[in-house]
């Protein structure tokens, strides 16, 4: 259980530096931990796997940082609260999960299952504790990655991971161009603030 | 061949019209051509060309498509093609993205349904979600709005869909569903837990259902019809093949479904009744549909999942009738507030019968088609034991407010006639707004009357899903 701590916490304390630092900074992150997956797919011998993330890897957060550019506006700061509870729900979760598959979950690879379940508890804390669209487009993407790593570990198939990093960035790019008409709308790509409809 | 050619036919007409620009009659037109073309290809590949149905079946299996979903995608195309015959009056600046988009979304969608490949089946549900998110926006404004909420929770949706695909992959050493062995049960509940959030966030399943109402009741009313009767149909007919060729299918999951099931029906009903906008309580309505689909999946017996197949097919049917009703309405009136409508019967009468037909279907009444499936599910439930039994009875009183709601719509639309009030001008409507309604209200009776010949057909494939 302690590699599942070191895990925990490790992932933990990533997810809260892309959560608290300004959307730029962030989507830099991002394209660091999309580096470091492709030189991860490299020692894996996925050769295509690593070349399509270098060069998609690339593209999306080029795209995410040109909507930041058009988007200028105060950044809402995050609250404590929500950012907390998120991350002792995903550190419990993280617990949960490794605890109960063990080494069989998911990949028989104790380790690299591990660093799975804490990309997952990146991707979860920013998904409930952000408010800005391109922020939440962020926490896709790592989502996305988790896909990424599960292809070059167990499937390795080009197919599917020419498949994946090309929606990666069709994903990108529908939702940064939907933020953009946001913000000509409302002034704003702060979901909080977009509040003309009752869900 | 002839079902590649069905699907291809809506992609080629969809370039076509990307074509023609911003000349939106011409779009419109080979929009309609394509679409009318595919749906008599289809039918005529279902009900007379039986002697190509063995190179159909072997052609399909190399292409990684399934003829069993044929039925279910034969819907899909011919809903889309009333979708688009209604959109050639109520659509009138059709712009550049219009048509291209909406044929992508239908032949995306059959294709999806067809599909039995894991790769396959995510870049059909990708290009559709994202085409349908551009094609949200159409009305601006506030449809920017219902666009984001929709393009993020279902990428979010998407990503879980992903996962869980993949993990199917790694557990099953194959791309192809028909292919799956059995695994390890710790690995099925993964894959299932996933599998569900994802594809159940674009059903709409509740705590996810957040982006319905605002999608549906702002993407223009033919891209609401497709979206609430087919795609959402469509997706959980998916969730259904996916899930059911996991092996072994753990009872646990099962009961999360089901319970997850009853709590959409029960949102779905009370939302729906307390509206005004008629769109969005149409919307509500879908979730409490997705509701009773979902409620056959986790019941998992052979019956249930006949009843269930069956209601998606019926809720293609009666949903897109009941969304067409509405855009009618809105077409002829220019509101979409109950409160603005009244003593419509006398002006509309077709709609106002094509909305009660729709209504009643939809709330089970007999004779209609909604009713056998929905007794089918309930019977399943009541069979299964356990705490089945009691979550059917709670799903049948939960749909109570629904019905009651419909009831409410149907009275103060078309039948309650404030005097005090000016009753709403109301405009021609074209026959291509009309004939679909007459199609799908006959459709529903028919379904209903003579239901035998679908019915077997899905139990041969509900017994083939269970392995029996």
């Amino acid at each position: 259980m302690e590699t599942v701590l070191a895990f925990g916490i490790l992932w933990v304390i990533c997810a809260i530096l892309i959560v608290i630092l300004s959307d730029k900074w962030a989507t830099v992150a991002l394209l660091a931990l999309n580096l470091i997956i492709a030189a991860f797919l490299l020692t894996e011998n996925d050769l295509i796997g690593a070349l399509v993330k270098a060069a998609l890897g690339i593209v999306s957060p080029i795209i995410i940082l040109l909507a930041i550019a058009r988007t200028k506006q105060p950044r809402p700061r995050f609250g404590t609260l929500p950012l907390m509870s998120a991350a002792l729900l995903t550190l419990a979760l993280s617990y949960l999960v490794a605890f109960s598959a063990q080494s069989q979950f998911p990949l028989g690879r104790t380790t690299e299952s591990y660093a799975l379940v804490a990309l997952f508890g990146i991707a979860f804390l920013i998904l409930v504790s952000q408010r800005s669209i391109l922020k939440l487009l962020l926490g896709i993407l790592v989502l996305e990655n988790i896909g990424t790593l599960l292809i070059a570990w167990g499937a390795n198939t080009a197919l599917l991971s020419v498949v994946a990093e090309v929606f990666v960035v069709l994903i990108t790019l529908t939702i940064a161009l939907i933020a953009l008409m946001d913000f000509a709308e409302y002034g704003s790509i702060d979901g909080s603030e977009l509040t003309n409809l009752r869900g | 061949m002839y079902v590649v050619y069905t699907l291809a036919i809506p992609l080629i007409a969809s370039a076509i019209c990307a074509l023609f620009g911003r000349k939106t009659k011409m779009a419109a037109y080979a929009a309609v051509t394509g679409m009318t073309l595919s749906a008599v290809l289809f039918t005529a590949n279902l009900f007379f060309a039986t002697s190509a149905t063995a190179g159909l079946d072997s052609f399909a299996t190399t292409a990684g498509l399934s003829t069993v979903g044929l039925m279910v995608a034969y819907v899909v195309i011919v809903i889309g093609t009333l979708v688009t015959w209604f959109s050639l009056p109520y659509i009138k600046n059709a712009g550049r993205i219009y048509y291209p988009l909406l044929l992508i979304i239908i032949s995306t969608t059959a294709a999806a349904v067809l599909s039995t490949n894991v790769a396959t089946l995510y870049i059909f549900l990708e290009i559709g979600t994202l085409s349908t998110a551009i094609l949200v926006t159409y009305r601006k404004g506030r449809a920017f709005e219902a666009a984001t909420k929709f393009v993020v929770l279902n990428s979010i949706g998407s990503s879980f869909t992903l996962i869980a695909l993949i993990l199917m992959f790694l557990n099953y050493g194959t791309l192809n569903i028909g292919s799956f062995g059995s695994t390890s049960s710790n690995a099925v509940l993964l894959i299932s837990l996933f599998l569900f959030i994802g594809l159940g966030t674009k059903i709409g399943v509740v705590p996810m259902h957040s982006w319905v109402p605002d999608t549906y009741g702002e993407a223009p009313t033919p891209v609401s019809t497709f979206l609430a009767g087919t795609v959402k149909a469509a997706t959980a007919f998916i969730l259904i093949r996916f899930l059911f060729a996991l092996h072994p299918v753990l009872d646990v999951v099962l009961l999360f479904i089901a319970v997850t099931a009853v709590l959409t029906v029960g949102v779905g009903a009370f939302m729906a009744y307390t509206q005004k906008d008629l769109k969005r309580f149409l919307a509500y309505s879908s979730i409490e549909q997705a509701g009773i689909i979902l409620f056959a999946v986790g019941i998992g017996s052979s019956a249930a999942l006949t009843g269930g197949i069956f209601q998606i097919i019926n809720n293609m049917v009666m949903k897109s009738l009941v969304f067409l009703c509405v855009g009618a309405i809105i077409a002829a009136t220019k509101q979409r507030n109950v409160g603005g409508l009244g003593g419509l019967v006398t002006k509309m009468p077709i709609v106002a019968g094509g909305f009660l037909i729709g209504a009643l279907a939809l709330s089970g009444i007999p004779p209609l088609n909604g009713f056998i499936s929905e007794y089918l599910i309930l019977q399943a439930g009541f069979d299964k034991g356990g705490f089945y039994p009691a979550l059917s009875v709670a799903l049948l009183v939960l749909t109570f407010p629904m019905f009651a709601g419909y009831i409410k719509v149907f009275q103060r639309v078309f039948l309650t006639v404030d005097h005090k009030k000016e009753a709403p001008g109301v405009s021609y409507l074209s026959i291509y707004i009309i004939l679909p309604i007459i199609i799908l209200s006959v459709l529903c009776v028919l379904m209903g009357i003579f239901p035998t010949a679908i019915v077997d057909q899905i139990n041969k494939l509900s017994l083939a899903l269970l392995g029996g």
